[in-house]
């Protein structure tokens, strides 16, 4: 149903146009005075099987040029010249119908959808094209898929769904829980996120995470040089976002209610105390061998720890599982109402979504209601208006700690410690009084994030009756952003208990006095966007084209005041506070300017050709560098179209294509004004007799005048087939691209006594190629249906310039190789395993320092010491090559059961924790490690720090894990209420369903979800959900 | 139903759209929320702004690395707990490829130690300033103080890159996108060092000897004196000089004299008070911290008693702790001298009490407890990883009467150039020069008086004399960056760097007796090429004509 509305309303614009080329037609025909000897008079409406009008639809008498469509009531005239005669009865999505004339002068046609047909039109950019003579790579979910998702954030339904989308879900964190975006991988050392275009609004604030599931008709992926039409913002790809809108027909009340309860993915298991305990004692062993193995604790000591029998003084502490709860609940309503008339068709829909935190007592949750008006109404007989209001209040309530400082703390405190005492008081966790227990709730103070968004869209489209074949369109979009934060930190108080004197002395944890820290950010986002179209047909060609123009600004401006001495933690407002204060503003604006246009010819909807390109201005850049033009040329052939191939013996095959583009794309998501020396305010100095601080200027980046966008070459070859009578679609695509002119900074060659602080500067190469296919079987077993499909994504990138110093080993080059991971540099020596003997240090090259239990470094150039040269470059970083999902969807009578198994490979993620007598360790690693008593141990010996060990110092790939997993991403199943029952309540349908998110993951990384993304694990966990869920429609 | 009759408003809305196409204005954004190059150099406000902001980027000794780690841990007399990968210094185990606490590299303390990156980033801003200032609009009284403010810094800055690498590139131009980066060597020792006496020199002639008002606190004559002072006693030392030259000693000893002949500063009555007060009498040249509300640092916190709620950062070894005479102006090893092993802190220069909390020592109220079991301040207190391995705490910096709890930071200054480091500068290079005279004992022996401790004997070799001015730096100078250099200039670091650190390791008996023992807290080594530090890899592979420092 979600497709056929899309459907109606797409094309209601398309076939308008359409008309009027076939208007014209009759004109002309009527024109060269064609000898009728009887002109009838047809009339006749055109309805869908239930009975609502069909606008556009197009009649035509069979053999001939003369026909017409229907106007927005499903009405037509026309006039023929034979009784005779046969119309042609046909309309995109629907089946097309062949009457004979006879008598009848007054028709009442009802069309059959075409199940086929339905799914088979794409939102492109500035547009909808046919998935039959599309061209382009693009990709697409419906909104009926991402509803199955009981993850809050759109971002997180995405995964596993479209072919060359590679999503990225870093954090579980109420309100801050979305996805990382990559369109086939990375091909930039720069900013690789694609632009997100909601609406046809490109960059829309507010972008699509927070958009309700239930309002989603459809989300695009452009992944090749169709992306083009966005011009310098394209090279990354471009997701396109089109809401759901209303229909003619009777008023439908929908309602849609989730219940979920949502639980971490995994979280680690930590050392118990008496390892731990044991540890330590290890750590002053090894600073002072004289001093035996029991220096911290006796054997008496790590015993009641193991026993349990003094909890007060010997505690074994778990804190994750002391802090965090066993399950959050979230839930989700959506109310909705839509129907039209003639006239106006229209959209309302009502939402609100509640996330909790899992901290147990803890401030943690996101709170969301959010509002849309879709209206389209027919001004007059050409003119269409489009009225689009998007309201959305975001509320996001946090701790005072960000979810990454708690784990960091929770994974770091001491199993050895008390969380709280028998009596109720807290104890004072790792340092500075940072007892987790209390880091989740509001007893060190909170923060907090309000957010109003409001996107509004006014659209006109009018067809030229004058100008046959064309017509304007265009729209001008508001967006805003009201952001109001507020951080309140407040003096804590935990306590240490005292063995000897049995006292719980108070510790005081700063600050000493209450502090308000207050933001206010208002943002304002104007597109405006003007076209003309023009689309017509000559006999068998098909010409359609558009020339546009686009501009938008964007402006912000910050403010943020702070003040401290409040005489009471419990008011949190300014007029509390001491005089002395702190205020602070951030402008910003930007603004964009743009040519663009596409024209796409057709013959015989065989040969498909479309060229687009766009003139595209960004202030990002010097006068004489702004605008730069982005082309694209795209080719499709329908083989399956071809006389010899419909005779050739292959009938199995319905439809077959091959289709090509290659265009040049951009990127130029840099900072502003490289261009421009300039200077920032700074800290500033302190000085004269009675110290105050005087204000200070610091230069920013030397600038770069010539600095300009990336530029992508991406050509994409792919052929599509419809097989078994649409039982099988293949989609198969190869694509290339050359990044040039990426934006890097010239710090490797460039030496440090320079004093330069290097601007990004149109240097790098890259070369990104892979592919990508979906195949999806649809067919029915007796009372079953059954849909299975699988999509698969390859993304290789390899760095073809960077700024590198010469004389560097191949194997250390950036050249060659993959974009390196961020969160360890790059190379990393490579482990061989542990030192278990001081004779097996001896016997091979080891770094200073080394000894038994440390790691074993190769020499890889073989020059008999560990140097820097010895260091190599992984293959894969934490952004994954291969992206995979596969969909299953079956139902039988009322009964349907979704499944959607997902899954990453290629793909490593570096993981050292804050272990030591700095933090607690992997229960596995604790149990591992090699020790004097344990010389055959797998870790590596503990230290105080073990980052800043010799095995932490020497970044080596012992701590470079294997984050490939395959998940079981949604499960949902669903049952239609019986409708003989739901007659009796005047409800046309209900639906009730159990799902799941994340409910099971296979993986080599057993101590922590491997999708995190932090190398030293300070993330809020992926979460797994639970959730019941109803669908009413009345 | 009737439609209503459309204006052609909506055509007009169209072309009116591409009418705006013309305004390519749209793109021509200036910058909001920066000042254009052009704004700060044609405005004299600005430039001192600018100028500003060139002092707080100096290195200073409370917080190294952004957060609470000193240098004087790098030394023999300090140890730093909380590692941070301090250890590759304190072990000897720095190499171009790891540089460890020194990296430059953002960290996760968000600090820059690399003194070569650092430095240099700066020399930059001061090679672009004086590219400027000759053509700026300012009155010249304010245009020579700007050029002296600079000059200094500058100086000031190469010799940080002097006293850590030896000759190093001398760059008095800015560099710009696409010189050629790999033609500029390394200058000699020698060339390094005359430039910075020469720019030292030049900064004196322009700087006044002191500020009113709001200008307290800018670089002074005073101040490029003592720094040419402080370089040439580097030059004239034997890491500096392997020959020993007599000559340079004296060059270093007038240098030293020049800045006390300015008559400009007395020292501080009070040893420990001097460290907390701004601007004292005593002070060349220091930075401050704010009087309230926006100082980060927190010395008391960073490095007090884990009993207080401190974290035991920085704290002091038993070398330093053993370094403290006793009250008869003995070394603690020498017989009669007083000292009494079972009360070790007592009879002891005064200077130990202001630098070092031991246990017993008083503090906020009670003593400090170090010994176990049951002390507060010991293992078996509150919050015991952060108990200091060498049951030892810093006194120095430490401002008693501030609230731990407090938002507001430290207000204690750091102190680059005193008086009582210039007057141990001069005995020292007068000594090296041509003995132990009068001269020398007079200036030794100010310091000594100013914490009442008796003047030095009379009759001491040059030799005796030496020793007795090395000790008298350990402890006047403790904490203030100067051991780790001294111990590198004098050549001595392969044997005071190579000594274990050592801490107190306190029992109390069933009878309340206490036993003293200084176990071994932390091995450390110390090897020939650590006499400087090595230069980041990334330069010598940048630039393969920049030379190594020699073993590394």
């Amino acid at each position: 149903m979600v497709n056929f509305l899309r459907t109606r309303y797409l094309w209601c614009l398309l076939c308008t146009c359409h008309a009027l080329c076939l208007s014209t037609a009759r004109a002309q025909t009527s024109a060269t005075g064609s000898p009728a000897t009887q002109k009838l008079a047809l009339t006749g409406r055109i309805t869908t099987t239930t009975g609502e009008a069909l606008p556009g639809v197009t009649v035509v008498q069979k053999g001939t040029t003369q026909g017409t469509t229907t106007d927005v009531n499903g009405n037509f005239q026309l006039t023929v010249g034979d009784r005779n005669a046969t119309l042609t009865i046909s309309y995109i999505g629907y089946v097309t119908q062949q009457i004979p004339i006879g008598s009848q002068t007054s028709f009442t046609i009802q069309l059959k959808e075409d199940a086929q047909a339905l799914s088979e039109v794409v939102v492109v950019g500035y547009g909808t094209q046919k998935r039959s003579t599309l061209t382009g790579a693009v990709a697409e979910v419906s909104g009926r898929d991402l509803v199955q998702s009981p993850q809050p954030n759109l971002a997180n339904s995405l995964v596993g769904r479209t072919p060359g989308l590679i999503a990225l879900n870093r954090s579980g964190e109420p309100g801050r829980d979305g996805s990382q975006f990559f369109i086939r991988g990375r091909s930039t050392l720069g900013d690789a996120n694609p632009l997100i275009v909601v609406d046809g609004v490109a960059n829309r604030l507010g972008g699509l995470d927070r958009l309700d599931p239930n309002e989603v008709e459809s989300v695009s992926v452009l992944k090749d040089a169709s992306a083009s039409i966005y011009g310098a913002q394209a090279a990354n790809g471009v997701i396109l976002v089109t809401t759901r809108r209303g229909t003619k027909g009777k008023p439908q009340i929908t309602y849609n209610f989730n219940q979920g309860f949502s639980t971490p993915t995994r979280l680690p298991q930590m050392a118990d105390a008496a390892t731990y305990g044991q540890i330590l004692n290890e750590i002053q062993y090894y600073a002072n061998p004289g001093g035996g193995l029991n220096q911290r604790y006796t054997a008496d000591q790590i015993q009641k720890f193991r026993d349990g029998s003094d909890p007060l003084n010997y505690p074994n502490t778990n804190w994750l599982k002391t802090i965090l709860r066993a399950s959050a609940p979230q839930h989700r309503h959506t109310i909705g109402v839509s129907g039209g008339n003639d006239d106006v068709r229209y959209l309302v829909s009502f939402g609100n979504l509640f996330q909790d935190g899992i901290y147990k007592n803890g401030t943690a949750n996101y709170n969301q209601y959010s509002l849309r008006a879709n209206i389209d109404a027919n001004v007059g007989k050409n003119l269409t208006v489009g009225l689009d209001l998007n309201g959305r209040q975001e509320d996001r309530n946090y701790p005072l700690d960000s979810a990454g400082r708690i784990f960091r703390y929770a994974l770091r405190a001491y199993p050895t410690l008390v969380a709280v005492y028998p009596n109720g008081l807290p104890g004072s966790g790792t340092d500075q009084g940072r007892n987790p227990v209390l880091q989740v709730t509001d007893a060190l103070g909170y923060q907090r994030d309000r957010r109003g968004y409001i996107n509004a869209t006014l659209r006109l489209r009018e067809n030229l009756p004058f100008l046959p074949g064309f017509s304007i369109d265009g729209f001008a979009a508001i967006d805003k952003l009201y952001q109001f934060n507020k951080q309140w930190s407040i003096p804590w108080t935990t306590y240490n208990y005292s063995a000897t004197t049995g006292q719980y002395l108070p510790q005081v944890n700063p600050p000493s006095v209450p502090g308000l820290l207050q933001g206010q950010t208002n943002v304002t986002q104007i597109t405006l966007n003007g076209r003309i179209n023009y689309d017509r047909s000559f006999g068998p060609n098909r010409l359609s084209a558009f020339l546009a123009y686009e501009q938008s600004t964007y402006n912000s401006d910050l403010f943020t005041a702070y003040r401290s001495d409040f005489v009471s933690t419990k008011i949190a407002d300014f007029y509390a506070g001491s005089e002395s204060d702190r205020v602070s503003g951030q402008p910003f604006a930007s603004a964009r300017q743009n040519y663009f246009g596409r024209v796409q010819y057709n013959l015989k909807d065989r040969y498909l050709a479309e060229f687009q390109g766009r003139y595209d201005g960004s202030q990002n850049f010097a006068s004489n560098q702004r605008f730069g033009f982005f082309p694209a040329l795209l080719l499709g052939w329908r083989i399956s179209d071809e006389p010899w191939f419909k005779t050739s013996g292959t009938a199995f095959v319905n439809s077959l294509k091959m289709r090509a583009s290659y265009g040049l794309l951009g990127n130029d998501r840099i900072a502003q004004f490289q261009y421009l020396a300039s200077y920032l305010f700074d800290p500033g100095y302190i000085l004269g007799d009675s110290p105050v601080r005087q204000p200070g200027l610091t230069a920013s980046t030397e600038p770069n005048p010539n600095v300009t966008w990336e530029k992508a070459q991406t050509a994409n070859i792919a052929i599509d087939g419809v097989l078994f009578d649409g039982k099988l679609n293949v989609t198969f695509d190869y694509f290339n691209t050359l990044r040039n002119d990426i934006l890097i900074r010239r710090n490797v060659s460039v030496p440090d006594y320079t004093g330069l602080v290097l601007p990004n500067e149109n240097l790098g190469r890259l070369n990104n190629r892979g592919f990508d296919f979906q195949i999806t079987h649809n067919n029915t077993y007796g009372p079953i249906n059954v849909s299975v499909g699988t999509n698969f994504t390859y993304a290789r990138n390899r760095v073809q310039f960077l700024d590198e110093v010469s004389g560097l080993p191949t194997y250390q080059q950036q050249t060659g190789q993959s974009i390196s991971d961020p969160s360890y540099g790059g190379l990393l020596y490579r482990s061989l395993g542990i030192f278990h003997t001081q004779a097996e240090v001896d016997a091979s090259p080891h770094v200073l320092g080394a000894g038994p239990g440390d790691i074993k470094l190769e020499d890889v150039d073989g020059n008999g010491v560990i140097d820097a040269n010895d260091r190599i470059r992984p293959r894969y970083s934490n952004v994954p090559e291969i992206v995979y999902g596969v969909p299953i969807n079956l139902s039988w009578r009322g009964i349907d059961l979704n499944i959607l198994v997902q899954g990453q490979a290629h793909v490593s993620q570096y993981l050292l924790l804050e272990s030591g007598s700095t933090g607690n360790f992997f229960a596995q690693d604790a149990a591992n490690r090699w020790s004097p008593t344990n010389p055959d141990g797998t870790f590596p010996r503990v230290a105080s720090e073990m980052l800043n060990s010799v095995n932490g110092v020497y970044q080596n790939t012992y701590w470079l894990k294997n984050a490939a997993f395959t998940r079981l991403k949604n499960v949902q199943i669903g049952y239609n209420l019986p409708k003989t029952l739901l007659d009796k309540v005047r409800i046309q349908s209900l639906r009730v369903y159990a799902s799941g998110f994340n409910l099971l993951t296979f993986d080599q990384l057993k101590t922590i979800d491997p999708e995190g993304g932090s190398a030293q694990g300070w993330f809020y966990p992926q979460q797994r959900i639970y959730n019941l869920g109803l669908s009413a429609r009345f | 139903m009737k439609r209503p009759r459309v204006l052609p408003l909506f055509h007009l809305f169209t072309l009116s759209l591409f009418l705006f196409s013309c305004s390519h204005d749209l793109l021509d954004k200036a910058p909001i929320d920066r000042i254009s190059e052009d704004a700060v150099w044609t405005d004299a406000a600005l430039v001192q702004t600018f100028v500003n902001s060139k002092y707080r980027d100096l290195s200073f000794g409370f917080n190294w690395n952004g957060d609470e780690l000193m240098w004087a841990s790098a030394s023999d007399e300090s140890l730093f707990s909380h590692d941070y990968g301090m250890w590759a210094i304190n072990k000897g185990e720095l190499t171009p490829s790891n540089l460890a606490i020194l990296s430059s590299g953002p960290t996760e303390y968000n600090g820059n130690m690399n003194p070569w990156s650092k430095n240099y980033r700066y020399i930059r801003d001061s090679n672009i300033f004086f590219g400027k200032i000759a053509s700026l609009p300012m009155d010249s009284a304010q245009r020579q103080r700007l050029t002296g403010e600079m000059t200094f810094l500058r100086a000031f800055r190469y010799f940080d890159l002097v006293r850590n690498y030896g000759g190093v590139p001398l760059l008095t131009q800015p560099f710009g996108l696409g010189d050629d980066y790999a033609a500029t060597r390394r200058a000699t020792l020698d060339e390094s060092i005359s430039f910075v006496v020469s720019e030292a020199d030049k900064a004196a002639t322009l700087l006044p000897v002191s500020y009113t008002g709001a200008d307290v606190g800018r670089a002074t004559k005073g101040a490029a004196l003592a720094l040419k002072a402080r370089m040439l006693l580097y030059a004239a030392s034997p890491l500096y000089t392997s020959a020993g030259s007599t000559v340079r000693w004296q060059a270093a000893a007038q240098a030293a004299q020049a800045v006390l002949a300015l008559n400009a500063y007395q020292l501080y009555p009070t040893y420990g008070q001097l460290f907390l007060t701004a601007n004292n009498s005593e002070v060349i040249f220091n930075r401050l911290e704010a009087q309230q509300g926006d100082s980060f640092l927190n010395l008391e916190r960073w490095n007090g008693p884990n009993g207080y709620g401190g974290w035991g950062g920085n704290v002091p070894t038993q070398t330093l702790v053993d370094a403290y005479e006793t009250l008869d102006g003995r070394p603690i090893t020498e017989a009669n001298s007083g000292y009494d092993p079972q009360n070790p802190y007592a009879n002891r220069d005064p200077r130990l009490a202001a630098t070092v909390l031991y246990n017993g020592a008083p503090y906020r109220g009670r003593t400090l407890e170090t010994f176990r079991p049951g002390g507060l301040d010991s293992p078996e207190g509150p919050e015991s990883f952060n108990t200091s391995p060498t049951g030892y705490y810093l006194r120095k910096f430490i401002n008693e009467s501030r609230d731990l709890g407090s938002a507001t930071g430290s207000q204690a200054p750091w102190i680059y150039f005193r008086l009582g480091e210039v007057l141990l500068n001069y005995a020292e290079a007068q000594n090296e020069a041509v003995g132990p005279d009068a001269s020398v004992y007079s200036a030794v022996n100010r310091v000594r008086a100013r914490v009442s401790m008796p003047a030095l004997p009379a009759g001491l070799t040059q030799t005796q004399m030496r020793e007795r001015l090395q000790r008298e730096r350990q402890v006047e100078l403790a904490y203030e960056e100067h051991r780790y250099y001294d111990v590198r200039r004098w050549r001595i670091a392969n044997t005071t760097e190579n000594l274990s650190a050592r801490g107190a390791s306190i029992t109390k008996d069933v009878s309340g007796k206490l036993q003293y023992a200084y176990p071994t807290v932390q091995e450390r080594r110390f090897n020939d090429r650590n006499y400087f530090l090595p230069i980041p890899l990334k330069e010598t592979q940048a630039n393969p004509n920049l030379v190594q420092n020699a073993g590394y």
